[in-house]
């Protein structure tokens, strides 16, 4: 973790490393930035949206013991209020874009969006279809895109390590997200 | 389960809810399923209705496990047949699903709005000559 002591002349061989207890015992000086988000980045609650098959693989299988989404700080919340990340998994349908978006806006800032598969990205097989939103970023915007059919747990991890160095770049407070691509229409007509 | 031993029955429409009713009665208790085809050469949808019987009832050839499949054929045009949820309240879905997908009008039906696709998706995307109205999608990859 990047808790880095400026005061602190790097001892030999240390490098940049803080060592606790090094300069006065229990103290640690750091940036309030910092340490805000690496707070951020190791305790991403998530709310998982699994719309399809991707989701057994993506957040079942991703979460269970195996491979453990916990063991990153990742916890499934079922509640959009009290999560920070959601994953969509799977493919968005226009009965389901105007209920991912209400979700999205119940969600506490910070908030972000892992589009996980070629279904969140771009509608994936079933884009020719007559129901498929064609990738949840016309919805809401999306921080990480995970490609595969499904992408494997790994591919998720990297993705989420991908997120956190997002994080780690920001100031105390984070960018606005961007704009989704196209603005949903009203209702349900989106 | 073999082909078999399913029966089969084919009613007129308007036929359709006394027969139904008489199969509920002799102990078909559950609805499998309720689906419809589109024969579009024909100018007919198909509804059939799988049934199965999970306690014997008044009808002596009513066993335990007793399947029948139902079905029906209406006019393509303006297709309508008898609804079926007061009989099986778990056959509500899936003919809101019928409803949604081929077009056809369960009178009786306590509440028939569309399931599966929004609601202000026009057209019913099973049948064979559904056009999708969408503007047609931005291509990833320009064809050359
Ligand atoms: S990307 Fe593939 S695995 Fe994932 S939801 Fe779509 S079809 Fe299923």
């Amino acid at each position: 973790m990047g808790l880095n002591n400026t005061d602190v002349k790097p001892t030999e061989g240390q490098g940049d490393d803080f060592r606790l207890g090094q300069h006065l015992p229990g103290v640690i000086t750091t940036q309030l930035q910092k340490v805000i988000n690496w707070g951020r980045q190791s305790s991403m609650w998530y709310m998982s949206f699994g719309l399809a098959c991707c989701a057994i693989e993506d957040i079942m299988a991703a979460g269970a013991s195996r491979y453990d989404l916990d063991r990153l700080g990742l916890f499934f919340r079922a509640s959009p209020r009290q999560s920070d990340l959601m994953l969509v998994a799977g493919t968005v349908t226009e009965k389901m874009a105007p209920r991912i978006r209400t979700l999205y806006e119940q969600m506490a800032e910070p908030r972000y969006v892992i589009a996980l598969g070629t279904c969140a990205i771009a509608g994936g097989p079933f884009a020719g279809g007559y129901n498929t939103v064609l990738g949840v970023d016309k919805i809401i915007p999306v921080d990480v895109y995970v490609p595969g059919c499904p992408p494997r747990p790994e591919a998720l991890f990297y993705g989420i390590m991908k997120l956190q160095e997002k994080i780690r770049k920001h100031g105390v407070n984070p960018p606005a997200p961007r704009k989704a691509k196209t603005a949903p229409k009203e209702g349900s007509k989106a | 389960m073999s082909p078999e031993a399913w029966e089969e029955v084919k009613v007129e429409p308007g036929k359709y809810l006394e027969t139904m009713k008489a199969l509920r009665k002799g102990g078909l208790n559950q609805v499998s399923d309720l689906t419809a085809v589109d024969w579009k050469d024909r100018g007919v949808i198909e509804v059939i209705v799988h049934l199965l019987s999970l306690k014997p009832g008044e009808d002596p050839r009513n066993t335990l496990g007793r399947r029948v499949r139902v079905k029906t054929e209406v006019e393509r045009d303006r297709p309508s047949i008898d609804s079926v949820t007061p009989l099986w309240p778990g056959v509500n879905w899936y003919e809101r699903e019928v409803y949604d997908l081929f077009g056809v009008d369960f009178p009786g039906h306590p509440d028939l709005r569309r399931i599966m696709t929004h609601e202000g998706f026009v057209g019913h995307p099973l049948r064979k000559d559904f056009v999708d109205e969408r503007p047609k999608r931005q291509r990833v990859i320009p064809s050359r």
